[in-house]
């Protein structure tokens, strides 16, 4: 039925992915969270949260990365420290983290590819949690991932915005710090219905 | 002449980004935020050189290439892909599709830099 292992080193491939991305564009060290350093700090007032859906031949997915808005304003102030920029505007901040889901799964579709799950990146959308207008195929309430209808398993359409089936095989959920901003980057896979 | 460079991103980021580097360069610089923008913006500037990302909304990059190779005046105009976009299958589609180079999102600004001095002369600004 499918052509990928629920064995697939999902954390690995996720913390390289992300690690290298926010090395290399903004520069910034990032550090991975215990699993048992459960309540180190507070949540942060305003989080954003990027999807970037998946479509490989064998599998769906979704690239889930969740962060503090702050942490996305402070990035681009680093990005921009080199000029004389205006600060950081909100759609700046949302701007930022849909490039910043888009590397990231990028790096994450060819940590999947090298495991022999070659897959194509969908359109970044950025959500948020809080109350208030939520851009188009957004939805509240986003942990855990919510379902999608069984119909749209399967189907050979490009990359789309649908959420995935409700039971993936492999998820990945992991935790990291960055100039003391919590994210979050959740990966989850299914297999294809043929 | 000054050499032209489209940069073809739906990210403002990127695009600022692109434009605060090649600032210092004797080169102007404009910009599109999907393909169809891009080809828009390729038949009115015939830019020198194009940087242009594949996963965009409207028009993705690809779908620009084919449209850019099948234009009469625009046909022969260089492209280097910038993507966060890595799949072999990917790869080999744009290289049919005659793109000079390749670069991976996040990019070094160095590398870019490099691959664009190997297509059209960056030279400093005289006012710089």
């Amino acid at each position: 039925m499918s052509g990928f292992s629920s064995r697939l080193p999902l954390d690995r491939i996720g913390g390289q992915a992300l690690t290298e991305v926010l090395e290399t564009w903004p520069g910034l060290p990032v550090v991975a969270v215990s699993p048992m350093d459960r309540d180190a700090s507070a949540p942060e007032a305003e989080e954003v949260i990027v999807r970037v859906p998946l479509r490989g031949k064998s599998l769906d997915g979704l690239v889930q990365l969740r962060f503090p808005r702050a942490f996305a304003q402070q990035a681009l102030a680093r990005l921009d420290e080199q000029c004389q920029s205006p600060p950081p505007q909100p759609a700046d901040a949302d701007d930022f983290a849909r490039e910043l889901g888009n590397m990231v799964a990028g790096r994450v579709a060819a940590g999947l590819g090298i495991a022999g799950c070659s897959c194509a990146l969908g359109i970044p959308t950025v959500c948020r949690p809080s109350p208030g207008p939520l851009p188009t195929g957004c939805r509240p309430g986003f942990s855990p991932l919510p379902a999608a209808p069984a119909a749209n398993a399967g189907t050979a359409d490009p990359p789309s915005q649908a959420p995935p089936p409700a039971a993936p095989l492999v998820i990945s959920h992991t935790r990291w710090t960055c100039q003391g901003h919590r994210l979050t980057l959740e990966i989850r896979l299914h297999p294809r219905a043929t | 002449m000054t050499p032209k460079i489209l940069s073809v991103d739906d990210s403002k980021t990127i695009r600022t980004a692109l434009a605060r580097l090649f600032r210092p360069f004797a080169c102007e610089v404009c910009e599109a935020a999907n393909g169809e923008e891009g080809l828009a913006m390729a038949a009115a500037k015939k830019p020198d050189l194009i940087i242009l990302d594949h996963n965009m909304p409207v028009m993705d990059g690809i779908t620009m290439l084919r449209h850019l190779r099948e234009h009469a005046e625009l046909k022969r105009t260089p492209v280097i892909m910038l993507t966060a976009e890595s799949g072999c299958e990917n790869i080999a589609t744009v290289a049919r599709l005659g793109v000079r180079d390749y670069l991976i999102k996040p990019f070094r600004e160095d590398q870019l830099l490099a691959k664009v001095a190997r297509i059209i002369p960056l030279l400093p600004r005289p006012d710089a």
